[in-house]
């Protein structure tokens, strides 16, 4: 490959990363929350976050407010306390926390990037 | 009942069936596919995981009527012979006690390499851990993944 075009790919693969809205700690964080979605979520919620209708709800929203958060986070802690609804998914705070931001920031959703909750937090949960 | 044109494991096959009927029931009781198992039917244990277009899906919980148009492939489409390379580590290692699970187990872990090539051991276990084994063979399906995951060459 001539030293052109190797140039003109770093430049691009540099101009590519310029545009991410994401910082490489948030990409990374939304790698790892991927794989749990694909993991937990994934079957019920479909790859594109759109759900099976009339079954299992879409995870897309106009706009992600602090209750959609919560709630996301109480349902994956606790399950639906509706019949056949969802059931609490066994994962640790932090991947609570990454998959809630991927879903947050998949299919168009958007939303600020969660931390993960203080043991304080936890404990009062 | 519906007619619902499907393709698993690169064959296109009709079938008829309610709408609401999981994949799971088509794969092992109209198709005969017996490699796929039934384990808590409610998309907890990973037992029954298949792959629709590339993604590793439970198969207890879809139903029929999402899947036209729909690339399946179950355990015994990963290789005629059983000599996958995920399959072949799974051998190498003996990774299974009773073996229930383990074709969900293979089904993840393949799906894993196409994402990640070359895992961590944090990416394998959070990739793996919707799939539950009661014997508690876990040392040895990470063992067997990262053995899968070595390039030829090395």
């Amino acid at each position: 490959m001539s030293k052109l075009k190797l140039g003109g790919i770093l430049l691009l693969l540099l101009w590519c990363g310029a545009c991410s809205p994401y910082t490489a700690e948030q990409t990374a964080e939304l790698t790892r929350g991927k794989e749990v979605y694909i993991a937990h979520c994934l079957s019920c919620h479909g790859a594109n976050g759109k759900g099976l209708g009339g079954i299992y709800p879409g995870l897309i929203r106009e706009s992600i407010t602090p209750d959609y958060s919560a709630r996301a986070r109480y349902l994956i802690e606790n399950g639906s306390p509706a019949t056949g609804g969802m059931l609490p998914v066994p994962i640790t705070q932090k991947e609570i926390t990454e998959v809630i931001n991927y879903i947050q920031n998949a299919w168009g959703n958007e939303a600020e990037f969660l931390s993960n909750p203080s043991s304080t937090q936890i404990s009062k949960n | 009942m519906a007619n619902y044109l499907l393709t698993i494991n690169g064959q296109q096959t009709s079938v008829e069936a309610d709408a609401d009927t999981p994949l799971l029931w088509v794969i092992r009781d109209t198709l005969k596919l017996y490699g796929t198992k039934y384990g808590c039917g409610i998309a907890q244990c990973g037992a029954c995981t298949v792959h629709i277009d590339g993604t590793p899906v439970r198969s207890c919980v879809v139903p029929i009527s999402r899947m036209e148009g729909k690339k399946i492939i179950t355990i015994e489409g990963l290789s005629k012979t059983g000599d996958h390379p995920v399959q072949e580590a799974w051998k190498s290692i003996d990774v299974p006690q009773c073996g229930y699970c383990q074709s969900g187990q293979i089904m993840s872990a393949v799906a894993l390499l196409d994402r990640i090539p070359v895992p961590s051991e944090e990416d394998i276990q959070r990739a793996m851990k919707g799939n539950i084994c009661r014997c508690g063979t876990y040392p040895r399906i990470v063992k067997a993944i990262q053995q899968a995951a070595k390039p030829q060459d090395s």
